[in-house]
């Protein structure tokens, strides 16, 4: 993916949780992530991903 | 002849009433039995049977007077079909359960996943069928009474039991009086609250899933096929799932999970039970009327014994495991433990085995429990996700299985397959026999292949080993009086099959002509040649009896 295709997911990933609306977002975003997974041809990448994205994130509540 | 017993008020089975007999203890016989199993259930009877198979008498002890209530374990495998087949009863449990291969899945109201298992003209039984368990169980009795080398002995119950190192010692109660039973072997098939493992001080270790689930049983007649349906989130049961399954006698059986809001009491009065399956009946769309037969409360465990063998003692079924229903391993599971016991008790208390045949009992079947874990368990976190996590994606890929292949797999419930002994020491691996494009590999169970019009491979096996050579795999009447001498070498009577060789049973098999596979009395392959002899047969042969040296 070239830069200007990833800013074009990032526009329409955007576009797309304004759409399904914030009742419809977690699972909207758990069917992506299925579908990604599925398509990502390397398992590795996938896991990866996966670490990346919980890596940083602010304390849940109650932590 | 069995009497119909008052106690328990079936709308469509007459509970038998065997009669308990004295036991020939309290008159003074002070006899050593070969084997005594304690448990008179579908995993005890099939101990028995196998061991009289063998020409292995034993005692039966059971504390009831009947075969026990309530229609319990219902979906019986393929594999499962052909161990009833050896053991002479595949007749009478093909009259009267209920043959399926397919299944739905609901999200929602939506149909999600077609479950399809694999059959065809060229299997003789079909990969699942329903059957009520007493049923079963009273087929089994009636084929033990048959054997006349079994002595059942029904409202003797185990009160203590005593491992000695040359035998078992068990003081028994029973309506006559109490009496010292002693065996030479003792098979632990007495269920869940096992005795045998409480007077042993054994205790069973794993996990316990947090789903509960009513089972529900109601008589109603219905045109619906025979076929496994299952409901995610249904108008019926929101936030959890339902289970339906069709048996004999217009029986349906029911299983809806319970919220985890839900008090257990409450959901098992008969006030709730009716209200509850009447909202699942309406959602079936079915109109009529229904009466409820039999309920319980099930939980979904992994848990299982460090070892199957504790000295004399042999642990069957849900004495040595408790596995979760989805997939139906447990009572699968259980039957595939006594087929693997009892010709291995068979052949020790014959003086054929070697010192390490019984102990292999272990790895082979608590593998296969491990096995059931890995892959019951998987199906269980989808049925009942424990984590909030868990929930999240099964739902999500409930919600995509309709149109995308990768999340309709896991809707697969990964139904009961026989497990392959490939890591048993029992077992000749490929690598010292030659390399092989297909078939059953060593420690697989055989393929039931199709012979000709009437007849299936199962069909033609002997009681104990049986070598089944292809083609052209032993030409001469010299080269047979060989390989039977290796087996008699090994000191067993080895049924030699001689089948033609470019036959689909040849393909399924994986064999070539000049090829042979050696098939143990359990059904599982534990050796397979491109070309046979009478050295490697022997060889073979001692191994898969235990007999290298200890």
């Amino acid at each position: 993916m070239t830069p200007d295709e990833f800013e074009h997911a990032y526009e329409r990933l955007a576009a797309a949780l304004d759409a399904v609306g914030e009742a419809n977002e977690t699972l909207f975003l758990v069917r992506l992530a299925l579908l990604l997974a599925d398509a990502c041809p390397d398992p590795a990448a996938f896991a990866a991903a996966l670490e990346a994205a919980q890596a940083g994130l602010p304390p849940a509540d109650g932590a | 002849m069995p009497r119909p017993r008052g106690q328990a008020q079936s709308l469509y089975y007459d509970y038998p009433h065997y009669v308990s007999a004295p036991a020939p203890e309290l008159g003074g016989d002070a006899v050593r039995h070969a084997v005594a199993i304690v448990g008179a259930g579908p995993v005890g009877l099939c101990a028995a049977l196998t061991l009289a198979r063998h020409g292995v008498p034993s005692v039966v002890l059971d504390a009831k007077s009947s075969v026990g209530e309530g229609s319990r374990a219902i979906c019986i495998a393929r594999h499962s079909v052909e161990i009833f087949q050896q053991l002479g009863v595949a007749g009478r449990f093909l009259g009267k359960a209920l043959p399926w291969t397919d299944g739905t899945s609901y999200y929602r109201e939506r149909p999600v996943y077609r479950l399809r298992m694999p059959h065809g003209p060229d299997e003789r039984y079909y990969p699942m069928y329903n059957l009520q368990q007493q049923y079963i169980e009273q087929f089994l009795v009636e084929a033990v009474q048959a054997t006349g080398r079994v002595d059942l002995r029904w409202g003797h119950a185990l009160d203590t039991l005593q491992l000695a190192d040359d035998e078992a010692v068990l003081e028994v109660e029973s309506p006559q009086g109490r009496y010292r039973l002693r065996a030479s072997y003792l098979v632990a098939a007495d269920g869940a609250h096992s005795r045998v493992r409480q007077q042993l001080g054994l205790k069973l270790a794993g996990a316990a899933y947090e789903g509960r689930y009513v089972i529900v049983d109601v008589q109603m007649r219905s045109d619906y096929p025979t076929e496994r349906r299952a409901f995610f989130d249904p108008v019926a049961n929101r936030g959890a799932t339902i289970l339906v399954h069709r048996q004999p006698d217009d029986i349906w059986r029911i299983d809806y999970q319970l919220r985890d809001d839900e008090d257990e009491q409450e959901a098992l009065s008969e006030r709730e039970i009716r209200a509850r399956v009447g909202a699942i009946v309406a959602m079936l769309g079915e109109r009529a009327p229904w009466q409820l037969e039999w309920w319980s409360l099930y939980k979904a465990y992994t848990l299982c014994l460090e070892d199957y063998r504790h000295g004399r003692a042999l642990f069957a079924g849900d004495a040595a495991h408790l596995v979760p229903i989805f997939g139906v391993r447990g009572l699968n599971s259980g039957l595939a433990d006594a087929a693997d016991l009892g010709w291995k008790l068979a052949m020790q208390l014959q003086g054929r085995a070697g010192p390490h045949l019984l102990d292999s009992y272990t790895p082979e079947r608590r593998g296969a429990t491990l096995d059931v874990f890995a892959q019951a368990g998987r199906s269980t976190r989808f049925m009942t996700p424990p984590t909030r996590g868990e929930r999240l994606v099964r739902d999500a890929a409930l919600s995509l299985a309709a149109d995308h292949d990768c999340a309709r797999r896991l809707l697969d419930p990964r139904q009961s397959q026989p497990y392959s002994y490939a890591a048993s020491p029992l077992t000749t691996p490929d690598d010292e026999c030659g390399a092989f494009a297909g078939g059953p590999r060593p420690g697989m169970a055989l393929a039931n292949a199709r012979l000709d019009d009437d007849t299936f491979l199962l069909d033609d096996l002997g009681r104990e080993f049986t070598l089944l050579a292809f083609g052209d795999a032993v030409p001469e009447d010299a080269d047979r009086a060989a390989l039977t001498a290796a087996a008699r070498d090994a000191g067993i009577d080895l049924a030699l099959r001689c089948l033609p060789a470019g036959t689909p049973a040849a393909a399924r098999c994986g064999v070539g002509a000049g090829g042979a596979l050696l098939v143990r009395p359990d059904r599982h392959v534990c050796a397979r040649w491109r070309n046979i002899d009478a050295a490697r047969l022997r060889e073979a042969l001692r191994r898969a009896l235990g007999q290298w040296p200890a």
